[in-house]
């Protein structure tokens, strides 16, 4: 189609449905690539353990791992205690970083005044490895679940609270300053406003944020734990069980998988008009 | 159709209470020899130097200036969201050192709070007060009907065009019965039909409510059609040029912008902004 390039003088955007930017795709594209990201890397695995290039301990095969996985659910000491066990950690860490941290970034976000107070804790903690903090907050709360959840807490409620902080500096000067000439005083902005406008976005901070709970938990695990999918690992990595290491990292992720469109199908149902405003 | 004649248009100095009307009457806003500075990384910028302005009760008057001549600096510091550099802003005879609910306040941009539908947007200012809910739905039913929007109730913001958001937002901040209304290029945004519509709601809205408004725009025709007095601002530094008295009655017909009256009186303040602009 030679005489086409030849006559258009004219340039225009060519629509494009793959680099379509912002836009929306057809939902089968959507599907297909989520199931192409998915297949590639499990069927190299699949290749590469089948074909018995690597060593099963280097890298068990998919059957194995699944197998072994069916296993950890039986016998004496069954997956599901871990699972309930672990879940129970992420939760209370997430729970009481959330109730610090929410209210901190929202008084952040609000107050110059309060900005200024939390500024150089949260600033400089952060850089901190909440690893280096381990043998002191053994010391300090010892090694039962409260260490734990400590733990947990510590790694993400610093991030709760930046991310909220920057949510509240969002939402325009005017509509603050149209309630207040609608007659609104301090208080009543911020349970009126300030809060409703950045509900959609405290939603998706400790959507984020709960991923790295997950994180911690292992981290937190490895104190003197008797359960949990983290000990779970660190146990089976102990005794070169590759495929127990592989099966409980799959079921963390799947876990997270659950836990993250959950909280996206209740953010949808609780702000439903904030829908059109972020998409 | 009563149409005034087109006589001498008062122009410099001509001040509202030179025209007869406020030397007995204490004008519902007065803003007298206000200035607004700011100062920013070490320089200072006169947004408004010595700023004169009155409206009365039950007027409608306009103000017209070039695009950064300081409009909505002027009515943040009357809204008082902003505190003058020099100066006093009054409401019928007292000081204002702070918003509140007797200034209420359209801005340049949309306001809707997005979480809450046109009719739970409406009673944001009521919502603030210990009113009895009979009386909240009353009067929400009210301005739903006068902004058109009754069916709209439930609606969101985002599910509003341009021109029924703005029709919302004045029934938001009229609900609560201000003093004065002040609208900063309320239908900027708008195109030219609509605009034409809005202009003709306002009239309307103002007819039957009483209410006092202060309007800003840049939009002469606007001015003269909205307005029964205009101010022509200047800028650098922003102040007030000259103020006007349009003699036309604001009946709403909207041939009266083609008679060549109304256009002597549109080219008389174009002059007047072209001048101030240099
Ligand atoms: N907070 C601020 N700090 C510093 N300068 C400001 C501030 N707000 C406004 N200005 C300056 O004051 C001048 C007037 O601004 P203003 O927004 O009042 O103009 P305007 O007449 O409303 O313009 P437009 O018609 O474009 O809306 C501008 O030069 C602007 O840069
Ligand atoms: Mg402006």
């Amino acid at each position: 189609m030679s005489e086409i390039s030849g006559s258009s003088q004219k340039r225009y955007l060519k629509p494009s449905l793959f680099w379509n930017i912002r836009g929306d795709i057809p939902s089968w594209l959507g599907v297909c690539l989520s199931v192409v990201a998915l297949a590639i890397p499990l069927a190299a695995w699949a290749v590469v353990s089948y074909a018995g290039w690597v060593s099963p301990m280097f890298l068990p095969t998919p059957t194995a791992v699944f197998s072994a996985g069916i296993g950890m659910f039986s016998g004496s000491d069954p997956l599901v205690r871990d699972i309930f066990a672990s879940c129970a950690r992420v939760l209370a860490g997430f729970v009481v970083a959330a109730l610090v941290g929410v209210p901190v970034g929202i008084l952040m976000g609000t107050f110059p005044t309060m900005d200024s107070l939390f500024a150089p804790i949260v600033g400089t903690v952060r850089y901190m490895p909440v690893m280096a903090f381990v043998p002191l907050i053994v010391i300090w709360v010892g090694l039962g679940e409260a260490s734990k959840t400590t733990i947990i807490f510590l790694g993400i409620v610093l991030y709760n609270a930046i991310m909220v902080a920057d949510a509240v500096k969002f939402i325009p000067k005017e509509s603050i300053d149209v309630a207040y000439t609608l007659g609104a005083d301090r208080l009543q902005v911020l349970r009126k406003v300030i809060l409703p406008a950045t509900f959609p976005n405290v939603l998706d901070t400790l959507r984020v944020n709960i991923s790295g709970a997950w994180n911690f938990l292992v981290v937190a695990e490895l104190v003197a734990a008797q359960n949990g999918l983290g000990f779970r690992i660190v146990q089976a990595q102990r005794f070169l069980q590759t495929e127990k290491v592989l099966f409980c990292i799959a079921l963390i992720g799947l876990i997270g998988l659950i836990i993250d469109y959950s909280l996206k199908f209740i953010s949808r149902i609780l702000t439903p008009w904030a829908d059109r405003s972020r998409s | 159709m009563t149409r005034a004649k087109l006589s001498n248009l008062p122009t410099n100095a001509d001040t509202a209470a030179a025209d007869g009307r406020g030397s007995s009457v204490v004008p519902r806003l007065d803003v007298r020899n206000l200035s607004k500075v700011f100062k920013s990384q070490g320089k200072s910028l006169v947004a408004l130097k010595d700023i004169d302005l009155q409206v009365f009760p039950r007027e409608f008057v306009t103000l017209v200036g070039p695009s950064g001549c300081g409009k909505s600096t002027l009515l943040s510091v009357i809204a008082g969201l902003e505190a003058p550099t020099s100066g006093e802003v009054r409401v019928d005879g007292e000081v204002v050192l702070g918003p509140g609910r007797d200034r209420g306040l359209i801005f340049q941009s949309y306001t809707l709070y997005p979480w809450l539908s046109v009719a739970e947007n409406i009673a944001f200012g009521l919502n603030l007060r210990d009113i009895p809910k009979s009386e909240k739905k009353q009067r929400v039913g009210y301005y739903l009907e006068q902004i058109g929007l009754t069916k709209f109730a439930n609606a969101y913001p985002s599910q509003l065009s341009g021109g029924m958001k703005q029709r919302v937002a004045i029934a938001r901040a009229l609900v609560n019965e201000p003093e004065i209304l002040l609208m900063d290029e309320p239908f900027g945004a708008l195109d030219a039909q609509t605009k034409e519509q809005m202009q003709l709601f306002i009239l309307k809205l103002w007819e039957d409510t009483h209410t006092t408004i202060l309007s800003i725009t840049h939009d002469i025709e606007e001015a003269v059609f909205l307005g029964e007095r205009t101010y022509v601002m200047g800028v650098n530094p922003g102040r007030i040029r000259s103020h006007l008295r349009v003699p036309f009655a604001k009946d709403g017909d909207l041939d009266i912008k083609l008679t060549p009256e109304f256009i002597e009186v549109k080219r008389q303040l174009l002059h007047e902004l072209r001048e101030g602009q240099n």
